[in-house]
C-alpha cells in the first residue's frame, strides 16, 4: 500500500526532476522502508511536502530565465505583449458589456419568472394597456401579481428651491411584491395608498436619496411637493435596485380616475406580472389567448374580432434586454477571432524565434538540460507573456469600457452597468491562460521534437526548420482567413450604415432644436393649456432668426409612439371590423414646415383650426391616404374616434402630408394621423424650432419665450432633432464602429504574420539566395518568387476566409439593413484590402532578398 | 558558464547535513540519509522526498556533483548514483561552518550559553 502511495506521490514532482532521481528515490525508499511503519509515514509525508515546493521552485526558475529572455529582446517581447493585450482587451471591453446587458440578472427576486404583458395589435404591433384591460389582466389564473406602470416627468420641489425635473414610476397595486424587493428603509405601498383620497405617498430611488438627500436616515416621514401637491416619503429603495430602468427617480401608488376605469382605448400603461407557481410562459400566454377572444367577442367596439388582436406574455428579461443580444453576441465572436489571430500570430513569432534560438537551446540540451525542462521553461515564458499582455489589456479594456457611451450606443439598454468588475477579470483570466496555451505550446512542442544534435551542427539554416516553416506558412494562412472574415463582416455593416444613411426619413432633421414642456397642475382648464402653447409658437416665430416653429404631442425619431382607435366613414375591413387602430400625434402651429414635412393634399392646420371649439379636423399621411382611401382623394373624407357612445363628432380630413419614418431610417414608414392639439387638451408637447442661429441661441430664446408667459413653468429634454436622428441609427453605427475597429486591428496583426513569415524566410535562405545568385540567377527573378510566395499564401488564406464570410454575413443578416451576404462592395473590398496588404507585406522582404550581396552571404557560414 | 556567488542558494540545516556528510567520501543516496541519522543521533532524519529536492539544489548550485568513480563493482550497485562534494561545496560549507562558529561565539559572548 505505501509503495503504491509513495508511486503516485512522485508522479507529482515536475516531470524533469521526477527523470532524474525518481528511480533513485524509489531505491532508497525500498531500502529506508525496511526499518518500519514510521520511517515510512516519514518518508510519505517528505513526498507530500516537498512535490509542491520542487514545483514552485522551478516555476521560480524558469521565471526568472523567461525575464531575462524578455528584457534581453524588448523589441519582440514589446510586439508580443501588445499582440496580445489587443486581443485580450478587445474580448474584455466587450464581454464586460455582455455579462452586464445579457448575462446578469435584473434586480428583482427570481427574475426569471416575471413577464411583461403587451397588446399585440396586427397592424401597429406591440401596445401598452388601458386600466379596464389592466383590471381583467389581474383575473387571469396565469398570474400571482400583475401591475401597470406609466413613467412620468414631474416637478418636484424640495423646500423653496426651483422645482427639478425628476422621472417617477407611477404603480398600480403590488408593483414592489411582485417584484420581490423589499425597501432599503421603511415599507413600501399599502393597498390603502391606492385608494382615491387618501394621503399621498412616494418612495425614493437609492440614487435620489443619495444625491439630493445626503443619505438622511431620518428621511422616512418628510413631505415634498410634486406637481404642486404633497406627498410624504415612506421609503428607500436598495442601491441596485431600478424599475423600470435606471432613470427613474422615485414610484408613486397610482390612483386610478373613475374615468380612466371606462376608457378601454386608453392604452397608457406597461403591465409587468409574476407567473403564478406551476404556471411557465406557454401555459400563461395560452391563457391569455383565452381571454383576448373574450374580450374580442364582450367588446366589439374596442376590439376587432378577426384574431387580429392579441395579448401577448414575454420574459421579462428579454424584453429589458431587446434586440441587443444578437448584437452583442456578434461583437463578442468578432472578439474572439481576434484574439485568435493575435494567438496565432504571437505562435508564429514565437516558432520564429525559437528557430534563432536554437542553437542556444540545443547547446543547454547538450550541458544537462532536460528537454521536459526547456519545455516547461518556454511554457512558462508564455505564460508570463500572456500575463503581461493581459495586464495591458485590462488597461485597454477599461478605458474602452469608460469611453463605450461615447460611441453612439444610448441604444443598448444597461451599457451603463458594464465595468472591469471581478467577473470580467475571472474571464480575462482564464482568457490569458487560453491565449499562453493556444500560443506558447505548439512552438513549445515543436522546439523539443526538433533533433538536437541536427540543430547543433546545422547552425541556425536547419533541416529540420523546414517543417517549422511549414507550420509558419499554415499559421499565416489561417490568419489571413480570419481577418478576411472579419473584414468582410466590418464591410458589411459599414455599407448597411450607408444604406441607412441614404434613406429619406421624410423629414429634415438639420437645424431644428427640440424641448419639452409638461404644464404644471395650476393649467387645469383646456383652454389654458391651449392658449400656452399657441402664444409661445407664436412667440417665438416672431423672432428674428427663427424661421419656423411647432410642437408636437410625441416627436419623431425619439423611439415613442402614441396610437389612437378610431372608425373610418364607409370603411369596413373585409372581417366587418370598423375600428382600426394608427399612429396618431397632436400638433400645433407649423409643425410641418418646421420638420420639412411635405404637404401633398389640400391645406395645413391653421389658426382657426387651433380654437377649442373649432370644427374638428384631421390631417392623414400619404399612406395613411392610400390605405383607407385607396386611389380617390382623401381630403373631405370623415373619421371619428372610437367611442362606446355613437355620439363622438366626426372628423373631416382637411390635408394629406408626406411619409416619414418616426421609429429612423431602418423601420418603414407607418401611417400617421394628425389632430390640431387645441382640441384634444395636451399638457405634454415638445417644440420644434427652426433657426439658422447656433442651438444655444434658440435654447435660450425658447426659455425666454417660456419664461414670458410663466417664470415658473420648466423646460427640459432639450436636443437638436439631429441628435435624435443619429441616436436612431446608434445602435447601427455602435456595431459597425466596434467591427471596423476590430477589422483593421485584425488587418495589422495579419500583415505582420505575413511581413514576419516572409523576412524571416529570407533571413533563412541567405546562403541559398546568394548561392543562386552567384550562379547567375536574376534579381528579378529571385525578387518574383518571394513576391509569388506571399501572394500563394495570401490567395489560399483570402479564399478560404471569403468563404467564411459568406457564412458569417447569412448570420448577420439581422443587424444588417438591406445589404446581402453576398454585398459585392463588402466582399470585394475586403478580398481587395487583404492582397493589398499581404503583397505589401511580402514586398519589403523580396526587396532585401534582392540586396543580399552573394560574396557576404557565401561567407556566413 | 562563470557561477557569481549570487548562484550559492541559502543553504539550509539539512543542506549543511548533507555537504558535511560527503565530506569525508563520495556516497549514494541511501548512505548520506544513514549517515546523517547516525551522527545526529537520529535528530535529523531525511526521507527520499526530503533528500533529493536537498541534491537537486546542490547539484544546480554545483556544490556536489555526480561521482564518475564507482567502488568496486563487487559491492557496487548500478543503480546507485554517487555524490561527491566540489570544491566550491566544500567552501560553501566551510563558510557557512564558520559563520555558524561566529553565531556560535556571539551567543557565548552574550552568557547565552555555557562555555563547554
Amino acid at each position: 500500500m505505501f509503495n503504491r502511495i509513495f508511486q503516485f506521490l512522485l508522479k507529482l514532482f515536475p516531470k524533469d526532476f521526477q527523470e532524474a532521481h525518481g528511480r533513485e528515490m524509489q531505491q532508497v525508499y525500498y531500502l529506508q522502508a525496511r526499518d518500519g511503519f514510521t520511517t515510512r509515514l516519514r518518508a510519505i509525508a517528505g513526498m507530500i511536502r516537498s512535490a509542491p515546493a520542487e514545483h514552485w521552485d522551478a516555476f521560480k526558475q524558469d521565471s526568472r530565465l523567461a525575464f531575462r529572455s524578455m528584457r534581453g529582446n524588448p523589441g519582440f517581447t514589446a510586439v508580443v505583449v501588445v499582440t496580445i493585450a489587443l486581443g485580450i482587451g478587445a474580448n474584455a471591453a466587450i464581454f464586460s458589456v455582455f455579462d452586464a446587458v445579457l448575462l446578469r440578472q435584473l434586480p428583482y427576486g427570481d427574475e426569471g419568472r416575471l413577464v411583461s404583458v403587451r397588446l399585440v395589435w396586427q397592424d401597429t404591433g406591440f401596445g401598452s394597456v388601458s386600466i379596464p384591460e389592466y383590471l381583467d389582466l389581474r383575473e387571469s389564473r396565469a398570474f400571482s401579481g400583475l401591475s401597470a406602470y406609466q413613467s412620468l416627468n414631474v416637478n418636484f420641489a424640495l423646500g423653496e428651491g426651483s422645482p427639478e425635473r425628476i422621472t417617477a414610476c407611477e404603480g398600480t397595486e403590488g408593483l414592489f411584491d411582485l417584484l420581490g424587493v423589499a425597501p432599503f428603509i421603511g415599507r413600501t405601498f399599502a393597498p390603502e395608498n391606492h385608494q382615491a383620497g387618501s394621503n399621498q405617498v412616494l418612495v425614493l430611488s437609492y440614487g435620489l436619496w443619495q444625491r439630493r438627500f445626503g443619505a438622511d436616515p431620518g428621511i422616512v416621514g418628510r413631505s415634498f411637493r410634486i406637481e404642486g401637491r404633497d406627498y410624504t416619503v415612506i421609503a428607500v429603495m436598495p442601491r441596485d435596485f431600478y424599475f423600470p430602468d435606471k432613470d427613474t427617480d422615485i414610484w408613486i401608488p397610482a390612483v386610478i380616475p373613475l374615468r380612466e376605469r371606462q376608457s378601454r382605448g386608453a392604452h397608457t400603461r406597461s403591465a409587468v406580472a409574476r407567473l403564478a407557481p406551476g404556471i411557465d410562459l406557454p401555459r400563461a400566454q395560452s391563457e391569455l389567448d383565452v381571454l383576448a377572444k373574450r374580450l374580442s367577442a364582450d367588446y366589439p367596439a374596442d376590439y376587432p374580432n378577426d384574431g387580429s388582436f392579441g395579448l401577448a406574455a414575454a420574459s421579462l428579461h428579454e424584453v429589458t434586454v431587446g434586440e441587443s443580444s444578437s448584437r452583442l453576441v456578434l461583437l463578442l465572436s468578432a472578439t474572439g477571432f481576434l484574439l485568435l489571430i493575435a494567438c496565432v500570430n504571437v505562435a508564429n513569432l514565437l516558432l520564429a524565434r525559437n528557430s534563432s534560438r536554437q542553437r542556444e537551446l540545443a547547446v543547454r540540451t547538450a550541458l544537462g538540460a532536460r528537454n521536459s525542462r526547456l519545455k516547461r521553461q518556454l511554457v512558462t515564458e508564455s505564460l508570463w507573456l500572456a500575463i503581461a499582455g493581459g495586464l495591458l489589456g485590462l488597461g485597454l479594456a477599461v478605458i474602452g469600457v469608460a469611453n463605450a457611451h461615447v460611441l453612439g450606443a444610448a441604444q443598448i439598454p444597461r451599457l451603463e452597468d458594464a465595468a472591469i468588475d471581478l467577473r470580467v477579470l475571472g474571464v480575462t483570466a482564464m482568457l490569458v491562460l487560453l491565449t499562453s496555451v493556444l500560443f506558447g505550446v505548439l512552438p513549445a512542442s515543436r522546439f523539443v521534437r526538433q533533433d538536437v544534435n541536427k540543430s547543433l551542427r546545422s547552425g541556425t539554416r536547419g533541416t529540420a526548420d523546414r517543417v517549422g516553416v511549414r507550420t509558419r506558412r499554415l499559421l499565416v494562412v489561417s490568419e489571413i482567413a480570419l481577418a478576411t472574415v472579419l473584414l468582410v463582416g466590418s464591410g458589411l455593416t459599414l455599407r448597411s450604415l450607408q444604406r441607412l444613411t441614404a434613406v429619406d426619413p421624410g423629414l429634415e432633421t438639420d437645424k431644428v432644436v427640440t424641448a419639452r414642456i409638461s404644464l404644471a397642475a395650476r393649467y387645469s382648464e383646456a383652454s389654458q393649456r391651449v392658449d400656452f402653447f399657441n402664444r409661445l409658437v407664436d412667440g417665438l416665430r416672431n423672432r428674428p432668426g427663427i424661421t419656423a416653429a411647432g410642437a408636437i404631442s410625441v416627436l419623431p425619431l425619439t423611439g415613442d409612439t402614441e396610437d389612437w382607435a378610431f372608425s373610418v366613414e364607409n370603411f369596413l375591413k373585409a372581417n366587418g371590423r370598423a375600428v382600426v387602430t394608427e399612429q396618431t400625434r397632436f400638433v400645433t402651429g407649423e409643425y410641418f414646415r418646421t420638420l420639412g414635412i411635405p404637404l401633398k393634399e389640400g391645406r395645413g392646420f391653421d389658426h382657426f383650426d387651433g380654437r377649442v371649439d373649432a370644427p374638428r379636423v384631421a390631417i392623414v399621411s400619404e399612406s395613411f391616404a392610400k390605405k383607407y382611401w385607396k386611389d380617390s382623394d382623401a381630403v373631405g373624407k370623415r373619421l371619428r374616434l372610437a367611442s362606446r357612445r355613437d355620439d363622438s363628432p366626426w372628423i373631416s380630413v382637411v390635408g394629406v402630408v408626406g411619409d416619414i419614418r418616426h421609429l429612423g431610417p431602418h423601420v418603414e414608414q407607418q401611417p400617421f394621423i394628425y389632430y390640431p392639439a387645441a382640441q384634444y387638451n395636451q399638457s405634454r408637447m415638445a417644440l420644434v424650432v427652426r433657426s439658422d442661429s447656433v442651438p444655444g441661441t434658440v435654447v435660450s430664446a425658447i426659455r425666454e419665450e417660456v419664461g414670458k408667459l410663466d417664470a415658473e413653468q420648466a423646460v427640459f429634454g432639450i436636443r437638436t432633432m439631429a441628435e435624435y436622428a443619429s441616436d436612431s441609427i446608434g445602435h447601427y453605427r455602435f456595431t459597425s464602429l466596434i467591427l471596423t475597429f476590430i477589422g483593421t486591428l485584425a488587418l495589422v496583426l495579419a500583415s505582420v504574420g505575413i511581413y514576419g513569415v516572409m523576412a524571416h524566410s529570407i533571413t533563412q535562405r541567405t546562403h541559398e539566395i546568394g548561392v543562386r545568385l552567384a550562379l547567375g540567377a536574376m534579381r528579378s527573378s529571385i525578387f518574383g518568387s518571394i513576391v509569388g510566395q506571399g501572394f500563394v499564401l495570401a490567395s489560399i488564406g483570402i479564399g478560404l476566409g471569403a468563404i467564411g464570410g459568406i457564412f458569417v454575413g447569412r448570420s448577420m443578416q439581422t443587424q444588417l439593413f438591406d445589404v446581402g451576404p453576398l454585398d459585392p462592395i463588402a466582399l470585394g473590398g475586403a478580398v481587395a484590402v487583404l492582397f493589398a496588404i499581404s503583397l505589401l507585406a511580402s514586398y519589403f522582404p523580396a526587396r532585401r532578398a534582392t540586396r543580399i550581396d552573394p560574396a557576404t552571404a557565401l561567407r556566413m557560414e | 558558464m562563470v557561477r557569481t556567488n549570487e548562484d550559492i542558494p541559502h543553504i539550509t540545516l539539512p543542506m549543511l547535513h548533507v555537504l558535511i556528510s560527503l565530506a569525508d567520501g563520495d556516497k549514494h543516496g541511501y548512505a548520506i540519509i544513514k549517515e546523517v541519522s547516525a551522527r545526529t543521533n537520529g535528530k535529523v532524519l531525511l526521507s527520499p522526498g526530503t533528500l533529493y529536492p536537498i541534491i537537486r539544489r546542490l547539484l544546480d548550485a554545483s556544490l556536489i556533483e555526480e561521482s564518475d568513480e564507482r567502488p568496486d563493482p563487487y559491492i557496487d550497485d548500478e543503480r546507485r548514483r554517487y555524490y561527491t562534494l566540489t570544491k566550491r561545496g566544500t567552501r560553501a560549507a566551510a563558510a557557512e561552518i564558520s559563520r555558524l562558529e561566529e553565531v556560535v561565539a556571539m551567543g557565548r559572548a552574550k552568557k547565552l550559553l555555557k562555555p563547554s
